[in-house]
């Protein structure tokens, strides 16, 4: 029998439809074997009336068919399939995702913005095999799409933010369209305009001239480096950068569009790209990538970590905490509680977590509301749970999907959301903020007087044995105030035994 | 130097050199160096291309003469009108040499080996007595003469289908026209009782015409002339995105049959009333009439080189050799993984690459088979394989060209039988013909799935690859996997890859690729650097390339082109082409092998391709050039390119538009198609298999050997 496997990563995008077959296996971790692109611009539609039309359905339809041919044709084993932007904000998306699933069989799933920008991390890293190097220095990624820019700064391997701004290649050229009559100096006008936005972000991230590296990605990197004759794996610098800059500002839209087979307006969408980019880039010995890379290779990495391979010493999932903890803590966050915190849930969790079905993802979501949980009593110790929910609700939190979303507001706001959460999605809240309630009450003084915690579930009764060396009488009311809710959702009852140590 | 090449007395009309070619076709006809029988082929040949030409050139330039574009010239500086003046001259010429070699060498040649074709008075009474009997019981019930007056009208004659015209008369009436197709159900040759060892044969339309008073009870026959008439097949297939190609084009066959007459041939002691009548009906021009002195359609030749018995008159037989590499292979997917394998057909056998598709249809590793198909044979052991396939579970993807001349009706079966069996047939691409030859076998393996592909110069046709010369590599090199996967995705519709590994693909990339390796060698030799081009196609049409070619001559690129077909190139001329050689190699097998080399400042870049260097190829075609890496295969192209650039015996040269055979005074023959099978039989013999294997086999004592 074959050690691999053959999987299928389809991207429904706004501007086409994608898919790439991979082989996965712990020795080749992803070996791309074929890669299909069928243009298709359903997100016009999106943009402009709001859904999409049922011709373009059908459009979508017919090739997903070719798709699953082709599935054939490589055996695949598994595939994902992610809708983006054009299907996620179009009204009729639910229509949409289930007339696909009925003619082709296939299940789609929405990205939310933040997972969808999270993949095009991970496939960087899947694309330029340096990736750990850069991160353990400092790096920042800017990933310019049609309608947004997304940062994500990297530095000591860990993702410090990752910010998403409303200021797209051809957005931009739209919202300026209009003094386009009046300036004969259309790249200067982009320039200022983008320059006011990034100068606003570094300056609230503090993150101006910490950055040795700069990855530029994005949908227009393929024909930028084609314009600017930039071969693969090339390593730029400040210099070959300016010059192939130049090169671009001395080529008209109609020369780009003439010479290379451009559309005219994607030509425009070239050069504010490449002014995008060139915002970042801070100074002389600035070492710069633009990989080529898409969506479908964001959905191979996943799915190689979710069979347990690594293509990369960096673990990214601790990006999302680690964003979350750097969001938080510019609200105070109180890192040892927070760790603290995390500490004890997980051992309450572990306990739980095979008779009660809980993941491993659903103890990062415990995790991310540990983090924002306390952060509303930065702005007041009245209510600040509803200030939190409001923070979390607003923090840039890079690959979390709106169900992630929705359930750690609703473990931060008590529970007192109005989100349309399902059963099964309320009663997870319920139960993750009930292990967190039971964990943050044995450190409530918030003096770290519990040492250490564990957790064995026998029968009905879950015991957790708590050591320390001091007296911990408001963390036994606290416990035994927060076990009543911890036993209405599971059901068992909550025992604290206190081993005192000298 | 900006020197203007695109002159039009640079350039060969192309109709013109076209016929050039069935009169070097003719030449070998005339050849008495040629086995006898070799000779009948040849001129069947001249025939059958002389068809084509008036079917589909001919056609496409009256067309243009009737229409708007009547005033564009061609690089040559022709108008329609003038172009078909100066064919209708040549092909009159033409028609009357083949007659020559036909009465003075062929009937005479047949003669002397005991074949006799009789004409009607020749007959004895015995061999009448056998005709009348033939003609009742046989011919008779299937003929449906068809008389033309006030209330019948003219018949629609079928393209090329022979036919008798005839005047009839009852009692005292006015003579009215009559017309019988000669049924092709029959043999058109009918052999009569002989003796002594001699085989005698008449035509069939003589036979009807003696017994033909008995179609026409109660009138009198006047007279009766067998004639053919050619219709226009260039027929342009109206394209739109939302019409069903499959419909359209069995409609556009349907129009074909009613199409305008553009040839009529008549025997040459015809009644003249009886000509001006099917001038009249058939509306034809008096240059547009052809009067032949013996039997019409030559290709009737073919018959009687089929005749038993006369294997010493022939070429003597060659077996297609088994490349070494295959012989007594158990694994071929093993042995490509050994390397590249080169296929020089018809000397290396075509049926390795059927084999190799029929054990893809029954492998079970094998996930998916895809193929464009361009023209293929009437029981094709390649649909049989790619049916099976499907049947097997394999997903099978084919690409039938539906618009390849003359084969659509017979493409349109093959795409409707592989539907049937399962397969994903595509019909060809808007607005462009795929004539690419390229098969592409997805595996899976135990470290991975690998894509095993063969690429050609040829069509996947078991039959002609038995007689068309034709070179295609098996191979499984991972860049070429993956552009053979991106080529097969954009043939079902998806985008272009953003680049190319290996392949060059016309319409996108080829003209720009070829045009970029002749400019290097103009660089090269400008720099004083050696600079060598040789390429070898079917036809050399296209006036930008040529353009470029007389601009590398000029530079002092060395250029030797293999043309067999058409050129529009004027080789040797003093100040446009001194550097350029072109020799036409008719032999044998038809030449249809495309190499391209590049000297490349001795990085030697030689490719293969199914395309030639004409418009259509470059411009409307969908066509791969594939890049020939392995060293040694490379060196095996090399030789067959250096055979033929040798060859004294095949090769017909061309300087300044004339083709003249080469001065043998003092030098050794070589016949580059002799050569090719002698080789391919000496490698069975020398070369090991083992060449390949990456290990080494110690060689032991062997026991009892006292050394």
């Amino acid at each position: 029998m074959p050690k691999y496997k053959i999987f299928a990563a389809i991207e429904l995008g706004a501007t086409r439809t994608a898919m790439k077959i991979a082989e996965v296996s712990k020795s080749k971790i992803i070996s791309v074997i074929d890669d299909i692109k069928y243009d298709l611009p359903i997100g016009k539609e999106t943009y402009t009336i709001g859904k999409i039309s049922y011709e373009n359905v059908d459009k979508i339809c017919s090739c997903l068919e070719k798709f699953i041919r082709i599935m054939k044709e490589y055996s695949v084993d598994d595939y994902t399939c992610y809708a983006t932007t054009a299907i996620r904000e179009a009204v009729n998306s639910e229509y949409i995702i289930e007339q696909i699933n009925i003619r082709t069989g296939l299940k789609v799933s929405i990205l939310s913005n933040e997972e969808e920008r999270f993949l095009h991390n991970k496939a960087i890293a899947l694309k330029t095999g340096y990736f750990d190097d850069i991160i353990e220095k400092s790096a920042v990624l800017v990933d310019v799409s049609s309608g947004s820019v997304q940062i994500s700064y990297y530095r000591d391997s860990e993702l410090k933010f990752s910010q998403n701004i409303s200021m797209g290649s051809l957005r931009m050229i739209e919202e300026l369209s209009e003094l386009k009559r009046e300036n004969t100096d259309f790249n200067n006008l982009i320039s200022k305009y983008i320059e006011l936005e990034i100068d606003r972000l570094k300056k609230y991230f503090s993150f101006e001239n910490k950055y040795e590296y700069a990855v530029f990605f994005g949908n227009h990197i393929p024909n930028i480096r084609r314009l600017c004759k930039i071969k693969e794996d090339d390593l730029l610098n400040y210099d070959s950068f300016e010059e192939a800059y130049k090169a671009l500002l001395n080529m008209s839209f109609d020369d780009i569009s003439y010479k290379f087979g451009i559309p005219y307006g994607e030509a425009e969408q070239i050069l504010s790209t490449v002014l995008i980019f060139r915002s970042f880039i801070n100074k002389k010995n600035i070492k710069i990538v633009m990989p080529e890379i898409d969506l479908t290779d964001g959905i191979c990495v996943e799915y190689v970590e979710k069979n347990g391979y690594t293509h990369t010493k960096h673990l990214f999932r601790n990006d999302i905490l680690s964003s979350a903890m750097y969001c938080a803590q510019k609200y105070n966050a109180d890192k040892e509680h927070i760790e603290k915190t995390t500490e004890f849930s997980e051992q309450i969790f572990k306990a739980l977590s095979k008779r009660y079905n809980l993941s491993k993802h659903d103890f990062m979501l415990l995790r991310v509301s540990a983090i924002f949980i306390d952060t509303g009593k930065y702005i007041s110790l009245k209510n600040y749970r509803k200030y939190s929910e409001g923070i979390v609700k607003a923090s840039p939190l890079i690959g979390l999907s709106k169900n992630d979303m929705d359930i750690i507001t609703e473990i931060v706001s008590v529970g007192d959301t109005v989100l349309p959460l399902t059963k099964r999605r309320r009663l997870l809240a319920s139960k993750l903020s009930s292990i967190l309630s039971l964990a943050k009450a044995l450190d409530i003084e918030r003096n770290g007087k519990i040492i250490s915690v564990s957790a064995a579930l026998k029968n009905n009764e879950l015991l957790i044995t708590a050591q320390t060396k001091s007296d911990i009488i408001f963390e036994k009311r606290g416990f035994e105030e927060a076990k009543k809710i911890f036993e209405d959702v599971f059901g068992i009852t909550a025992v604290l035994k206190v081993m005192r140590r000298r | 130097m900006a020197e203007n090449f695109n002159k039009s007395e640079n350039f060969i009309n192309r109709e013109l050199s076209w016929l050039d070619f069935d009169l070097r076709c003719l030449d070998e006809a005339r050849d008495n160096k040629n086995p006898f029988f070799e000779r009948l082929k040849f001129l069947a040949i001249t025939c059958s291309n002389l068809d084509e030409f008036f079917m589909v050139r001919v056609a496409s330039l009256k067309s243009m003469a009737d229409s708007e574009y009547k005033k564009i010239k061609d690089p040559a500086g022709f108008t329609p009108e003038e172009q078909l003046r100066k064919i209708s001259e040549k092909t009159h010429h033409m028609v009357e040499e083949q007659y020559s070699v036909y009465s003075h060498a062929i009937v005479p040649g047949l003669k002397k080996h005991g074949i006799y074709i009789l004409k009607k008075e020749e007959l004895d009474k015995n061999q009448i007595s056998f005709l009348y009997d033939y003609f009742k019981e046989e011919i008779y019930p299937v003929l449906t003469p068809m008389a033309v007056d006030s209330s019948r009208p003219f018949p629609l004659i079928h393209n090329k289908t022979l036919n008798i015209c005839a005047f009839i008369k009852k009692d005292k009436g006015e003579p009215s026209f009559a017309t019988v197709q000669v049924p092709s159900i029959f043999s058109r040759i009918v052999e009569l009782p002989s003796e002594n060892n001699i085989r005698s044969f008449i035509m069939l339309e003589d036979v009807i015409e003696m017994f033909i008073s008995e179609l026409f009870i109660g009138f009198d026959v006047l007279c009766s002339y067998a004639y053919r008439v050619m219709r226009d097949a260039d027929i342009p297939i109206e394209e739109d995105e939302g019409d069903d190609l499959l419909l359209e084009i069995e409609k556009n066959l349907k129009e074909r049959e009613r199409s305008g007459v553009i040839r009529l041939e008549v025997k040459s002691d015809i009644d003249k009333n009886l000509l001006r009548f099917l001038k009249k009906e058939l509306d034809v021009s008096k240059e547009d009439i052809y009067k032949i002195s013996g039997p019409i359609d030559l290709t009737v030749l073919n018959k009687i080189y089929s005749l038993k018995g006369f294997e010493d008159l022939k070429y003597k037989p060659y077996k297609p050799q088994i490349v070494p590499r295959l012989k007594n292979c158990d694994d071929i997917f093993e042995e490509i993984k050994r390397g590249d394998i080169l296929f020089y057909h018809p000397y290396d056998s075509f049926s390795s690459i059927v084999d190799w598709i029929k054990k893809s249809a029954k492998d079970e590793r094998v996930l998916a088979i895809k193929q464009t198909l361009y023209r293929v044979s009437s029981s094709s052991p390649i649909i049989a394989a790619l049916s099976e396939a499907a049947e097997n579970g394999k997903q099978v993807t084919v690409l039938v060209e539906l618009k390849a001349r003359f084969d659509e009706e017979n493409n349109i079966i093959w795409a409707r039988k592989l539907e049937n069996a399962g397969c994903h047939v595509i019909y060809g691409l808007l607005g462009l013909k795929t004539h690419s030859k390229i098969t592409e076998v997805v595996r899976r393996e135990d470290d991975g799935i690998r894509r095993y592909v063969h690429l050609g110069t040829g069509n996947y046709n078991d039959i002609t690859a038995n007689f068309y010369t034709d070179m295609g590599i098996l191979t499984c090199s991972k860049p070429i996997g993956e552009d053979s996967g991106a080529f097969f995705n954009m043939l079902s519709g998806f985008s272009e890859p953003p680049r190319w590994n290996k392949l060059i693909l016309a319409p996108l990339w080829l003209r720009k690729r070829t045009e970029e390796l002749i400019e290097r060698e103009i660089y090269n030799a400008l720099n004083g650097k050696e600079a060598r081009i040789i390429a070898k196609m079917n036809s050399l049409v296209d006036p930008g390339i040529i353009s470029l070619l007389y601009k590398a001559s000029g530079a002092g690129v060395k250029i030797d082109l293999i043309v067999r077909g058409i050129c529009a190139l004027r080789a040797g001329v003093d100040g446009l082409s001194e550097n350029i050689t072109v020799r036409s190699i008719v032999g044998r097998y038809l030449e249809h092998t495309r190499i391209y080399y590049f000297y490349g400042g001795g990085r030697e870049n030689i490719y293969c391709a199914s395309a030639d260097w004409m418009q259509r190829n470059l411009n409307k075609r969908v066509e791969i050039m594939f890049p020939i890496d392995d060293e040694k295969l490379k060196e095996q192209i090399k030789g067959v390119l250096k055979t033929q650039l040798e060859d004294n015996m095949r090769a017909h040269i061309q300087i300044n538009g004339e083709y003249k055979k080469p001065d043998r005074r003092g030098k050794l023959p070589v016949d580059c198609q002799e050569t090719a099978m002698l080789e391919a039989v000496n490698r069975g013999k020398i070369e090991n298999k083992d060449d390949y294997k990456k290990i080494f086999i110690p060689k032991m004592k062997p026991d009892g050997d006292s050394e």
